[in-house]
């Protein structure tokens, strides 16, 4: 066995990393997750695709369930990336330094 | 080791080291056992249980309505499972406050998939020790069979917890057919795909990962903890000083403690924590290092308990209060919110009515001098019978209500839309009134609905 390079930190920020992501993508899918719970209940994928939506999406449900899911994903994973990137590179408050 | 610049955090710098829980057995592990057997036979059963000739539990996603043992629910109904979301979450604080992390040591699915996942790669790949070494050895015959064999069995699995999940929101009778056929939808597939992957990433790979680094509940359970939370502690006053000793020897004269330090307890830790050094966020309160450190205590005949189940105030020589302000206050609102969900569920309203204006035009100025407002009312019969319903306006003096059938029939469980025209004589009125439109079933006197609406007249 060899030790660990003590000066690269490349392995451990790649972990770092590799963490950070892992947390954005879970805590955007489970906002999404009560989002489309949410949203559906009132709004029927069905009914939706009438005016607004492409037809593939409006005329099957689950088609508009999915797309809708994905959708709220994605700007969820926007808000979540934004807030993790900006609490990270921040000054240093007070209580944590 | 570079100094640590992001302020106290450091694990989230070491590099992630795979863990090799050690197998155990005992009472927890039983316990865990038995829970993971009951769970899991809950999940993947459910689907094929019928109830009065239909899926007991259906969340029809396709047609809109939930089928929980005979009784439906429409998306109308959203507010019920809004509530049944705050009552999980009581009930989750209340356990927490009495007993701990009970729900993520035998009850979380994350808990109970990585053991089934567990248990298959055990099946494949043996004890501790053998992966431990066949991870080290080179690829040969028999690293290529036994972790091909692993991933097939976790393949099968996670594919098939994937279509029993769909199988909650589409027939799963008719979605195994669908399978058999080839007739699926890509919608379904594609559901069915991506639960098998996230089940096969969280309980074959991130496993202690997902506790530690993405569960919000392991972060906020400890502002539900108090000095008599049930948790897993080390008898430190009884083990200290640790040391190894010889059997036959008489530690006590050599000033060692009751722990050998075997580290079994560490081994067996899914979490890869040290128990001995007190109580950690990373403890799952799964009690694998109990049962490890029980099996040694029995082999060197003292006795059982030098890790246990217990509590700060135990630990600290006073009596443990079951009965306390935090305690009776969560239950008390549990009692009340579980009492009112039950009502809502009795009482609620076999019928809703959903009222919306014409979207073209505001009002409309028939030939004969009368204003005309026009109305889509969605009647949505959530009874088991089907119903007749006459609708009528009143509060609005002079108006008579237009549609295209007398009657509006709607089918048990089914959603109809009646167009009703509302007509008022009383010409030169100008700007808007509040008014009642009532729908009422023909043949049941007790269903009559009124909702309010608004007339517009010139403006």
């Amino acid at each position: 066995m060899t030790e660990p390079d003590a000066h690269d930190s490349r392995p451990a920020a790649r972990n770092r990393l590799r963490q950070d992501v892992g947390i954005i993508v879970w805590t955007s899918f489970l906002a999404a997750g009560l989002e489309t719970m949410g949203f559906f209940a009132y709004f029927d994928p069905a009914l939706l695709g009438v005016h607004s939506v492409p037809e593939a999406l409006g005329s099957n449900r689950m088609a508009g369930y999915t797309a809708g899911f994905f959708f709220f994903w994605v700007f969820t994973f926007i808000a979540a990336t934004l807030t993790a990137y900006l609490l990270a590179t921040g000054p240093r408050r007070a209580d944590r330094s | 080791m570079s100094i640590d610049e992001s302020g106290g955090d450091q694990p989230f710098y070491a590099p992630h080291q795979k863990l090799y829980p050690r197998e155990v057995t005992g009472r927890f592990e039983n316990l865990r056992i038995l829970a993971v057997i009951g769970l899991l036979g809950l999940y993947y059963g459910f689907p094929w249980l019928n109830w009065a000739g239909r899926q007991a539990l259906l969340f029809d996603l396709p047609a809109r309505k939930f089928y929980i043992f005979g009784i439906t629910f429409f998306p109308q109904d959203f507010f019920l499972l809004t509530w049944l979301l705050i009552i999980a979450a009581l009930s989750l604080f209340f356990f927490t406050a009495l007993a701990g992390r009970l729900w993520c040591g035998y009850a979380c699915p994350q808990t109970v998939w990585t053991e089934a996942f567990i248990w298959m790669e055990r099946l494949t790949e043996g004890k501790r020790s053998q992966r431990m070494k066949l991870d080290q050895a080179p690829w040969g015959a028999v690293k290529i069979f036994r972790k091909a064999a692993k991933q097939i069995l976790w393949i099968s699995f996670a594919a098939f917890t994937g279509f029993t999940f769909v199988g909650f929101f589409v027939p799963v009778r008719q979605l195994a057919a669908d399978i058999a056929g080839g007739t699926l939808s890509p919608w379904e597939l594609f559901w069915i795909v991506f639960y098998g992957f996230a089940t096969y990433g969280n309980a074959g790979f991130m496993r202690e990962q997902v506790c530690k680094y993405m569960c919000p509940y392991a972060r906020f359970q400890s502002a539900m903890f108090d000095r008599n939370t049930l948790i897993i502690s080390y008898d430190s006053k009884r083990g200290e000083p640790r040391g190894a000793r010889r059997r036959a020897e008489d530690y006590k004269a050599r000033g060692l403690g009751d722990c050998i330090d075997c580290t079994l307890c560490v081994q067996a830790c899914p979490t890869g924590i040290d128990i001995r050094k007190g109580l950690q966020y990373e403890c799952i309160a799964c009690a694998a290092c109990i049962d490890a450190c029980d099996s040694v205590m029995d082999k060197i005949g003292l006795p059982r308990g030098l890790v246990r189940y217990s509590t700060q105030a135990e630990i600290d020589g006073q009596k443990t209060r079951i009965l306390r302000p935090r305690i009776l206050l969560y239950a008390t609102g549990l009692a009340l919110l579980a009492a009112g969900f039950a009502y809502a569920v009795t009482n609620r309203a076999p019928v809703n009515v959903d009222v919306l204006r014409d979207r073209n035009a505001l009002y409309r100025e028939l030939e004969d001098g009368r204003i005309e407002n026009v109305y889509s009312v969605r009647i949505i019969n959530k009874d088991q019978h089907p119903h007749d319903f006459t609708i009528s306006a009143t509060g609005l003096a002079g108006a008579s209500v237009d549609s295209d059938t007398p009657l509006q029939h709607v089918d048990s469980e089914e959603v109809r839309t009646a167009v009703i025209r509302v007509r008022v004589r009383e010409g030169d009125k100008h700007g808007g009134r509040d008014f009642n439109i009532i729908v009422g079933a023909v043949d049941h006197p007790g269903i009559r609905i009124t909702v309010s609406a608004r007339f517009f007249f010139q403006p």
